[in-house]
């Protein structure tokens, strides 16, 4: 993948998708009975990327409407995260609306368990794939250091103030690297995984309750289609892509959601 | 002439705080440069941007200034401030953001005209708001259905609502017209409200501000929502701050501004862990991929 066409300076003027900022990245927490991940490296494993290290800071939550208090722990990374608020929010959002979602990246060195093969092809839904960029590469671009091989972690996504991101910002992808961004966004929030055969075999027995087309489609193209299903009161859902290869195999298997 | 480097004034210190009504001349910009948010000028002040601030010289040529550095420190010539007439937009300790508006306030019958400038990223602080000096009160309803309209800048008909009455009727009431007395529990109680507001903000800053949001304030009165209109003002009164003087200082933060300390953190990122488990042997990713049949396929 050519970085040219990836990376780009990031706008002085305003945030925008796809910008990556050098800042803290928090997740609230129950002051007990918590998982200890994600967070620490030893907890990290091929499931549970490593986000870096952090720092947890006991709060006591005062809820309003009974003045009881509660025990809450925020956990707070410090490290490079992704804006991936949509460009339409950030522009029109209310002007005291101080919000913007941002994803924690994590790189191939920090987490070295990681599925890396599957990711560098963006085939865990979960992660969007940034490509390494050497030390010269990096300072055409204004970074001051080599560009790791590197991915957003969509399920590590939290909230951050506009003031912060803003003035932290190191990076920017392209506008084609947006759109990418933009489309694994979507496969984020819709897709599971990528049913093999056996897979659609097991759903023998189920009952079709509706079907529908969801305008999307994937490379093909071909149309995917959201089929809801039934057995014993419990659902299921399956994305279908309808389309045939050139080797005449079927495209793909049902996705599970 | 040399230059001056001004520190950063302790917001305690600030007389007139935020965006009030308050005018200062060039003598008060010498003293405090952060003392004023008002400006006098022959034009609109659309030629502010950025970091500079425009200013209008003895010839009423447009210049623009330099002030603030990101640093909230203020480098000035203390000659480059005696040839203004006019001051311009001040906010204490401001780094000068980018104007987000600019309101004309109508309200001078020739030059010079008065605007209000609203600065980005400023934000109600935890402190409390100047206060100006304000005219003894009417003691009649009418006389505070007067002030009403003078504090908001809002016509008869925009102000009726407000206290449950029709356009004619307001009319009525200023002619001296008996005004009933559920009529002129309203009036008390809104005026009682916004009399706060009004000894800190210029009418046309509570006029935007009667119609910002949703429910907006003037909705809230409209509905006799006492307690919420209240609270909307109590709101309004803290003074407006940057929004950096508010976040907790950071070390990381300011170094993060560095170069090397972004290269450090890059390089970080780049670093393995002081501890990586070994992969797990016959691991597979819950979700199915499809990635591995297809390769081979493409």
């Amino acid at each position: 993948m050519a970085f040219e066409s990836f990376y780009a300076q990031f706008s002085r003027k305003a945030i925008r998708q796809g910008d990556i900022a050098l800042c803290e990245f928090h997740q609230l927490r129950a002051a007990g009975g918590e998982p200890t991940g994600p967070g620490l490296d030893t907890a990290a494993n091929e499931d549970l990327p490593y986000l870096g290290p952090h720092r947890d800071y006991p709060l006591v939550v005062t809820r309003p409407e009974s003045a009881t208090e509660i025990s809450r722990v925020l956990r707070v990374w410090t490290g490079l995260a992704m804006v991936i608020h949509q460009n339409c929010e950030l522009d029109y959002a209310d002007p005291n609306d101080s919000r913007v979602i941002v994803a924690p990246l994590v790189s191939q060195a920090m987490w070295p368990q990681g599925p890396w093969d599957l990711i560098a092809k963006n085939g865990l839904p979960s992660y969007f794939y940034l490509p390494p960029l050497t030390e010269d590469e990096a300072q055409d671009i204004g970074l001051e250091a080599a560009w790791p091989e590197s991915a957003v972690a969509f399920a590590s996504t939290t909230l951050l103030s506009r003031g912060i991101v803003k003035r932290a910002r190191v990076l920017a992808l392209s506008a084609s690297g947006v759109g990418k961004l933009q489309e694994l966004l979507v496969r984020f929030s819709s897709v599971r995984g990528w049913g093999s055969h056996p897979e659609l075999e097991r759903l023998a027995g189920y009952t079709i309750v509706s079907a529908h087309a969801t305008g999307e489609t994937v490379a093909g193209p071909a149309p995917l289609a959201k089929v809801v299903l039934e057995r014993d009161g419990e659902p299921e859902e399956i994305t279908v892509a309808w389309g045939v290869r050139r080797t005449g195999r079927p495209l793909a298997g049902p996705t599970a959601n | 002439m040399p230059e001056t480097t001004l520190a950063r004034t302790p917001y305690r210190d600030i007389a007139l705080q935020g965006l009030t009504r308050a005018t200062a001349t060039s003598e008060d910009l010498l003293r405090n440069p952060w003392t004023s948010t008002t400006y006098h000028g022959a034009s609109p002040p659309d030629w502010i941007t950025g970091s500079t601030v425009g200013r209008l010289d003895a010839t009423q040529q447009v210049e623009t200034i330099p002030v603030f550095n990101p640093r909230g420190v203020c480098t000035v010539t203390p000659a480059t401030w005696t040839a203004i007439d006019h001051l311009l937009v001040a906010h204490p300790g401001t780094t000068f953001q980018f104007v987000r508006d600019v309101f004309d306030t109508n309200d001078a019958l020739g030059d010079p005209r008065r605007f209000v400038v609203a600065e980005e990223d400023l934000e109600r602080s935890l402190g409390t708001s100047p206060v100006l000096d304000v005219p003894p009160k009417p003691s009649s309803a009418r006389g505070r259905l007067g002030e009403l309209l003078e504090w908001t800048r809002l016509s008869p008909a925009e102000l009726a609502p407000l206290v449950g009455a029709r356009r004619r009727t307001i009319y009525n009431w200023l002619a001296d017209g008996a005004i009933g007395r559920s009529a002129e529990g309203r009036i008390l109680q809104l005026h009682a409200i916004l009399e706060p507001l009004a000894r800190t903000h210029d009418p046309l800053l509570i006029r935007a501000w009667l119609g910002r949001g949703d429910p907006n304030p003037a909705d809230l009165a409209s509905a006799e929502q006492w307690v919420l209109l209240n609270a909307g003002v109590r709101q309004e009164l803290q003074p407006l701050v940057p929004v950096e003087a508010v976040i907790h200082p950071s070390p990381y933060e300011d170094d993060a501004q560095t170069p090397t300390a972004r290269r450090a953190a890059l390089l970080a990122f780049a670093a393995p862990p002081a501890r990586a488990p070994q992969p797990r042997a016959g691991w597979r990713p819950r979700e199915a991929t499809g990635i591995e049949a297809d390769a081979s396929d493409d």
